[in-house]
This record gives C-alpha cells, structure tokens and sequence, in this order.
C-alpha cells in the first residue's frame, strides 16, 4: 500500500547519547488501523447486500394464508394425540389439552348420519353376502351395501374406530373404521 | 254438476262427506330388550368426579425362601402397578319440540306420545356401546353366522374358570338366532340335564329377556346383540367385572320449556357415561349365529 504523502519524518532519537534505532511505529500502525477499517467497510457492505437479498428473496417467498384453526390444529396436533393416549397419571394429575379438542378426544373418520359404503375387501362385506346367499330366501348381492353411522363406539384393542352402522334390509352391526368408505358426509 | 247414464253419487263425489277415524292406538315401534346395563360393573359410578376415573391395579406378591444356613438379609419386593382409565365423556340428548298449534289441534298429547321413546332412545344408545364391547374379548369361540355348538360353551366357560373369574354373576348374552342355535342341544332343553340348565322355561322370554340359566349362566336374548342374521351375532359370555359403565348423569328429561320466539314447547333428555373392557380375560366373544 503506497505511503501517504503527508507522512511526517521520522525524528532521530538519542538514548544515552547513542542514537535509537528507527523504527516507523506510526506509520506501520496507521497502516494497519487502515487495512482494518477498510476491512470492516467491506464486510459491512457486504453483510447490508446479503440482508436485502434476503429481503428480497422472503418477499417472493411469503407463506400462503392459513386459517387459524389450521395453525392451532398442527401445533396442537401431537398435544392432542398425547392427551387421548394418556389422560394424566395419579402421580401428576396433569393433563395436556388441546385448545381444538379439549377433552382430548380422537378425531373421528364418520359422523353420526354419514353415508358409508362397505368395503369390498372387507371381511364383513364377504360374510353378509354369504349369509344373504343362504338364506332360506337366497339374496345375491354384488356390491357392497350402503349403511348409515348411527354411532361411534369403542376404539378396539387394535386402535381402530369402531361404529354402530345400520345396513337397510340386513341389519345393525360393529363395523371398523377401515371397513367403511364414505359415500355422503351428513355435515 | 255432471249429468249421464253412470254419473252416480259414489264415494269420489262424496268424498268429504265421509268420515274417517283416527285410532287411539298406534302401531309402536317393538322396542328391544336392553339388557345389557343390568350385566356389567356399574360400582364406579359412585366416584365419578370430572370426567377420568383412574382405576389402580393390584398384583401379588411372590413369597421368598429364606436359607437357614445363611445370614444373609432378606429381599423386599416392589410392583409397579398400572391404571385403567374410564373416560367419561359421551354425551348424548334427544330434543323435541311441539309447536304449539300442534298441541293444542292434535287429538293427542304430542309431548306424552313421544315421551316414552325419548327414555329408549337413550337407553338404547348405552345398550348399543356396551354390545360393541364384546367382540374385543381376546378369547373367541365359534364361528360367525353358524349356530353354536356345546362345545363351544364349555370352552367359553373354561376360558372364565383359566382368569380365576367369581362364579357368580356371569352371563351369558346371545341373539335370537344364537337361542334358536341353543333350543337344538339337547342339553338346553332335554330336562335330563337340568343340572346344568336349571329349571324354568326355555323358550318364553322371562323379564328382562332372561330365558334361563346354561351352565349356571343366566341366559339373556337381546335382538340388540350386535351382528345380524346374515353375518352372524357377537354372543358373549362375562363376568361382571369383564366391563364397566359409569353413568354420571342418568337419563334426565328437563322441565318442558316454552319457547315465545318459535312458539314450541321443548323437552329435552340427557345423559352422560362412560364405558371400558376392564378385564379382557373374563370375557368370551361367542361367534355364532
């Protein structure tokens, strides 16, 4: 880096009558304050560039509208699911609950009316169809019958939802969520 | 005014003029039997608090051999026990309301004519979960829409006596098909073997369904056992304490209200329970006919 111009001489010193070595103490450390404010500058220019280009960037990148209840579900989400699994223990008495579902209760596949459909592998759909055929009247069905959810029961051992569903023309049975197809939402 | 050779005055012309009748009786729905609130553990419902009841278990402890040569220090013993848990959280109303012209053109009493089917609606509903509970019993015996064999009654019996089940209040609980499968065995029906199925009737519903004992079982018939004919039936046979229902608030019909803005009278029935399998193993799911 080229020497200013205005640099002052350097004075000859005297220390017990000899001359002191010379020695640019205040060249080299304004030389070096220099370099490093320079170097500040530049890492401050730099940092104000990457700042509005994030700026920028955020600005394309805003995240969609969600409605509230959206957001309160996910962050509530696993809170809930907790909260169903266990209902607190005798030595804490504490519960967590979910603003959405406060009684911590599982949400459910169908509604009370929903139209579902049988599923055509499930094992309830081959046994009234069999029991249909061998009736002292035989019935032949070839697809699944329609059924509406009178009600939620129990979740069984297994994990499943069960309902209480009534077939027209066959009955009333306990049928698990994952033998069920929606057909007509009652909501 | 019509005129010709067939203009008669016939029952078209006159129409109005005929009277018709409204019957004081009605063809009522047949409602069926419920029985199965009366055959399950209702001793929680006295400490219901909130809506958890924690229901803590106690397992037994194993004795330990002290050596007499030996000085050592003897062992203690801890368990760790485990809680159920009875949710009590279904909530369930029925709700209807007259308008007021309605109550007071009706040849009948519109609030009493339903009332009694309010009580069974609810009533009902309990019923219908509590049935739902059988077929999670792990032990099973029988096969789905087929009538059920002796066998498979000893084998459910014996599955109760393995659990150490109480003798007492066990039941048997079947459908109308799975008691036309029972009147076959000659041992439900022959008196030969009263010894096993005791005395009394077996084919006239007594109160509360109760047609007799079978293996010193009282029997109950209920259309309202889950399943039906053409898939078969979840029979089932417990002791008490294999299920538990709290009912916190019992079928509860508040004051009829009127109500200016619509001009209706209201009524309203509510109920709030609960219910659990609390001991798996002393219950069998019957899977029959």
């Amino acid at each position: 880096m080229p020497r200013s111009t205005k640099e002052r001489r350097p004075v000859t010193k005297t220390v017990d009558g000899n001359v002191a070595p010379r020695v640019d103490v205040n060249v080299t450390s304004r030389v070096a304050a220099l370099e490093s404010s320079m170097t500040k500058v530049l890492e401050g220019i730099n940092m104000l560039a990457a700042n509005f280009k994030e700026m920028r960037d955020h600005q394309n990148t805003l995240p969609m509208a969600q409605k509230p209840e959206r957001i309160l579900e996910a962050a509530n989400l696993a809170v809930g699911r907790a909260a169903a699994a266990n209902r607190g223990t005798i030595q804490t008495r504490a519960r967590a609950s979910n603003a959405l579902n406060p009684r911590g209760a599982l949400t459910r596949t169908f509604a009370i009316n929903d139209v579902v459909r049988l599923a055509e592998t499930s094992d309830l759909y081959a046994r009234i169809k069999t029991g249909l055929a061998a009736q002292e009247h035989p019935v032949i069905i070839d697809e699944p019958p329609l059924g509406v959810v009178l009600r939620p029961l129990q979740i069984t051992h297994a994990g499943s939802q069960k309902y209480r569903v009534h077939f027209d023309g066959i009955g009333e049975d306990g049928c698990l969520e994952e033998e069920l197809e929606l057909v007509k939402s009652a909501v | 005014m019509a005129t010709g050779g067939t203009e008669f005055i016939d029952s078209t012309t006159a129409d109005v003029l005929i009277r018709e009748a409204w019957s004081r009786l009605a063809i009522v729905a047949r409602e069926q039997a419920l029985v199965q609130a009366n055959l399950v553990d209702r001793r929680f419902e006295s400490e219901i608090v909130g809506d958890v009841i924690h229901v803590p278990s106690r397992t037994h402890l194993s004795a330990q051999t002290k050596t007499k040569a030996s000085n050592a220090a003897i062992v203690y013993e801890t368990q760790t026990e485990t809680l159920t848990n009875i949710t009590v959280a279904t909530w369930e109303y029925v709700a209807i309301a007259v308008e007021s012209i309605v109550k007071i053109q009706a040849d009948r009493d519109m609030l009493k004519w339903y009332a009694g089917e309010m009580g069974y609606a609810l009533a009902l509903a309990v019923d219908d979960v509590l049935a739902g509970l059988v077929d999670d019993f792990t032990n099973t015996v029988g096969t789905l829409a087929a009538e059920n064999t002796d066998n498979d009654f000893i084998r459910a019996r014996q599955y109760l006596n393995d659990a150490n089940a109480p003798q007492d209040t066990r039941y048997i609980s079947i459908s109308p098909a799975g008691e036309s499968g029972l009147l076959k065995l000659d041992r439900y029906v022959n008196n030969d073997y009263s010894a096993i199925h005791g005395d009394g009737a077996r084919e006239t519903a007594l109160e509360k369904a109760y047609v007799t004992s079978f293996y010193r079982m009282p029997v109950y018939v209920s259309t309202n056992v889950e399943g039906t004919n053409a898939a078969g039936h979840d029979n089932g046979m417990w002791q008490k304490e294999a299920i538990a229902l709290v009912m916190q608030e019992k079928p509860n019909m508040y004051p009829v209200t009127w109500d200016p803005d619509y001009l209706v009278w209201k009524v309203v029935m509510e109920q709030i329970y609960g219910s659990r399998e609390m001991r798996d193993d002393h219950g069998v799911w019957i899977q029959g006919a």
